[in-house]
């Protein structure tokens, strides 16, 4: 992959700082990459509005596991309250939540079932790694631990810490919802959301029209 | 205050060994009268030992060899000096019983030596219900199989998982992946070398790891 | 061509006296649910609403402990010790390094007992609590939830101050502890005892005779004295039983001999009784806490043996002795003499053994740790068996079962 930025439009508006990585001023980072047209008026304030709702109702599934689920607990409750931020409630559905938080070691054993967790959420999702152990496997570096759920599924914001300080945690979640209000919503999405397992999925996926008509 | 359950133990079954060390003691068994001793040491009145603690296995393949610092069997290979060049060490396997009274408050080690060819126990679930789960605990472990275990499969490690983790030849950063690591365009790191964008390769990352073989080390 | 007579109201579906046709169904309680009490799964046979089988598969959080601490030095398992039971873990540091120092033969300075027990005791009041907290979660009380974790956070604070960190601290050394007592935080904790007591007290208010909380927890997940023996129970979920096991008083090891507190127990094994023996535990603990506060003794905190324990580091710099044992503990480790022992204390959830086999090197030849969770969760199809499907949270929450220890 080379170094590159890509010179791409800057959406109007005010684009927060922490999703500018190493700002220069002709191109954006590689983040906002995901925004292939220009945006015209009003799908730039539809998008502002969506991510503003987006980011302020996250709804978590907690993939709690070990010892971070203690500070955890220490962040939804009274004292560092989460729910200041929107965040409160946990759904302890995949297909109902849009924060997957791990909480805690992924280890070999655990991680199908943290992938197919993932895998049931749907879009738009993010993910927080919450912890040393689930960015980067933490000092469990032998046979069993998994060095970092980012091996098996896409993270969007790394919390360090062993245990993060609930406070750290927040500020992780402000980051991330700074990145969610700066992402590109639309109201209506035409292409298929990306899909981590397409190659094993490839040439097997019918839609149920197709079945239908007998494709 | 537990020399008087040794000299029972010694008066019963003549020909085990006891030996204490920082105040614990320890009796060596064989493995034909190991249910018999454990049997008794249960059911007898003077001795009452209805709590079983735990059950450890150790493997002594490197009891000689083992190095002070560093990490020895690091590799995700097999280790760098060649553990299966050297002499077999035997007995290679030993499992210990941790046994206690609560009546009598008395604790007592029941130590039972392994040949590496030959690494079966038989089992003690028919006394002790808690030995269930321990037993499969040394299995999953160390190998050593316990003949008469109602269901003797891996405890904590998956199925698919070939080898026994926390024998010594065992390499310690060996994976067995159940789910194939990605390697995605990374949006979220950001371009470079390495991996999914991740950066400096981890093998530069560590100075001084001299004693780790860079072609193995992810 | 035969007619088969048939029974119609056997065989016929449609009939209102003809039996509904039933099978067992298997429910998965997954490795990841909503229980925030470690990651098991639980493969659950139901007839109906009744549990006819259960089968724990554990292994979610195995972390490879042991192995990893065979290749680290001896300090440096300290931060894996931490994390074996992660709600009280200076028992746990305190547990493996009182296996170290009776392997040396060394003991730690006396003030150091008690700041150990100090600790101790404080970690496993917040051990009952976040117990307490989890149990009033999952039955629907967040309120007592927030009450415990808010005492929690109280007590945390005060750790934090002592050891620098709040969860995991990894503060006990070899004949020691790594730092006192700050100036004026005797003065904090004893300021924030009673606020702990009446948050304990207010739990008790509205959970132990609340009769749907009653209701949900007595005579649930029964077990008798001697079976739970037999299963390897000790702690809490055995003086539930009645039996009076505690390490505490029945091998009083470092300064707990000195210190005047009751073992309360259990009459009748159920998950009722789990619940209010935690809370009298905590309160037994306020009462050692005090009573370490007003015994403690002035003194170092660490042993002055160097080849154990780090020099002061006036020494390090000021003499060549202490240079020389400074570099030696850092490049090679503590060398610990060759030999095996079993040191078991008494952790949150019960006995908490390490079996430590070193071969005088500078790493641990092999460490077991005895979770006195493992046979506890390794019951709990036992304890499951036969009630109904709502009442499997109370017995899972009851048993206290930490995925860290269980599972290494």
């Amino acid at each position: 992959m080379s170094n590159t930025r890509l010179p791409i439009l800057r959406p109007e508006g005010n684009v927060p700082e922490s999703s500018r990585l190493g700002g220069d001023e002709n191109s954006v980072p590689v983040l906002l990459s995901r925004l292939d047209d220009s945006i015209g008026f009003f799908e730039k304030n539809l998008s502002n509005a969506l991510g503003w709702a987006r980011a302020n109702s996250i709804f978590q599934y907690p993939f709690v596991t070990a010892c971070c689920g203690m500070e955890y607990m220490s962040a939804m409750a009274g004292r560092y309250d989460i729910s200041r931020f929107g965040a409160e409630f946990p759904r302890f559905s995949p297909r109902q939540a849009d924060l997957l938080m791990i909480v805690g070691t992924i280890n070999v054993k655990q991680s199908p079932v943290l992938k197919r967790v993932f895998d049931q959420m749907a879009e738009p999702k993010w993910v927080m790694a919450f912890g040393v152990c689930a960015s980067s496997g933490g000092f469990y570096d032998n046979y069993a631990t998994v060095q970092g759920a980012d091996r098996v599924i896409p993270v969007d914001v790394y919390v360090p810490g062993c245990p993060p300080r609930p406070e750290q945690v927040l500020d992780g979640l402000k980051i991330l919802q700074s990145k969610i209000q700066s992402q590109r919503h639309r109201a209506a999405t035409l292409e298929k959301a990306p899909d981590v397992d397409m190659q094993s999925l490839a040439g097997k996926r019918r839609s149920f029209l197709g079945k239908l008509l007998g494709k | 205050m537990s020399q008087a359950l040794i000299d029972l133990v010694r008066e019963k079954f003549p020909d085990t060994a006891g030996s204490s060390h920082r105040g614990d003691e320890v009796v060596n068994v064989r493995r034909e009268q190991l249910v018999e001793i454990v049997s008794y040491l249960r059911n007898d009145a003077a001795c009452d030992m209805k709590l079983l603690r735990d059950i450890v296995g150790v493997d002594l393949l490197t009891w000689r060899t083992e190095m002070t610092g560093g990490g020895a069997l690091a590799s995700n290979e097999a280790p760098a000096y060649a553990v299966q060049n050297k002499p077999r060490v035997e007995p290679r396997f030993y499992v210990a019983y941790n046994l206690y009274s609560i009546t009598r408050k008395h604790s007592l080690r029941v130590r039972l030596d392994l040949r590496s060819d030959d690494a079966k126990v038989p089992t003690i679930t028919s006394l002790y219900r808690t030995a269930d789960w321990w037993e499969r605990y040394v299995y999953d472990m160390f190998g050593i199989e316990f003949t008469g275990h109602p269901n003797l499969q891996r405890l904590l490690m998956y199925p698919e998982f070939q080898g026994f983790p926390l024998r010594k030849d065992y390499p310690v950063r060996k994976r067995q992946p159940l789910v194939p690591e990605l390697d995605f365009p990374d949006l979220i790191r950001g371009p470079g070398p390495g991996p999914g964008g991740a950066g400096v390769p981890m093998s530069q990352t560590h100075v001084g790891r001299q004693n780790v073989d860079p072609n193995t080390y992810d | 061509m035969t007619e088969q007579v048939l029974d119609p109201h056997a065989h016929d579906p449609l009939s209102l006296d003809a039996e509904l046709p039933s099978s067992l169904m298997t429910v998965n309680l997954g490795p990841s649910h909503p229980a925030m009490h470690g990651t098991v799964r639980l493969v659950v046979t139901l007839d109906g609403e009744t549990i006819v089988e259960a089968i724990p598969e554990i292994g979610f959080l195995h972390r490879g402990f042991s192995k990893s601490s065979e290749n680290s030095t001896w300090h440096q398992v300290l931060p894996y010790t931490d994390r074996l039971n992660y709600v009280s873990p200076i028992l746990n540091t305190t547990g493996y390094i009182m296996g170290v120092e009776k392997l040396i033969g060394i003991k730690p300075t006396e003030r150091a007992e008690y700041l150990r027990v100090l600790g101790g005791e404080i970690s496993r009041i917040c051990d009952h609590l976040t117990c307490v907290g989890a149990i009033g979660l999952e039955l629907g009380a967040y309120t007592v939830f927030l009450y415990a974790i808010e005492a929690r956070e109280l007590l945390w604070d005060r750790i934090a101050e002592l050891t620098g960190a709040r969860v995991t601290v990894s503060w006990t050394r070899i004949s020691g502890v790594a730092t006192d007592m700050p100036p004026g935080w005797e003065q904090r904790l004893r300021d924030c005892l009673p606020r702990v007591l009446e948050l304990t007290n207010e739990i008790d208010t509205l959970l132990t005779r609340n009769r749907i909380f009653v209701d949900r927890t007595r005579g649930i997940g029964v077990i008798s004295g001697e079976e739970a023996i037999d299963w390897g129970f000790t702690g809490p979920c055995l003086r539930a039983c009645g039996v009076n096991y505690d390490v505490r008083k029945a091998h009083p090891y470092s300064v707990y001999d000195r210190m005047d507190f009751e073992i309360p127990l259990g009459s009748r094994g159920d998950t009722y009784d789990r619940y209010v023996l935690r809370l009298e535990e905590i309160r037994q603990s306020h009462k050692i806490v005090q009573q370490c506060l007003a015994q403690m003794p002035p003194g170092p905190i660490i042993g002055d043996d160097w080849r154990y324990a780090l020099p002061p580091k006036k020494d390090v710099f000021g003499s060549i002795e202490g240079v020389m044992a400074h570099f030696k503990l850092i490049m090679e480790g503590i060398q610990v003499p060759a030999g095996e022992v079993y040191v078991y204390t008494e952790g949150a959830n019960g006995e908490l053994g390490f079996h430590i086999v070193s071969n005088g090197k500078g790493k641990p030849y092999a460490i077991q740790v005895r979770a006195p969770g493992f046979p506890i969760l390794s019951a709990l199809a036992r304890l499951i068996k036969g009630h109904a499907v709502a009442d499997l949270i109370p017995i899972f929450d009851s048993i206290n079962m930490i995925g860290g220890e269980v599972e290494q």
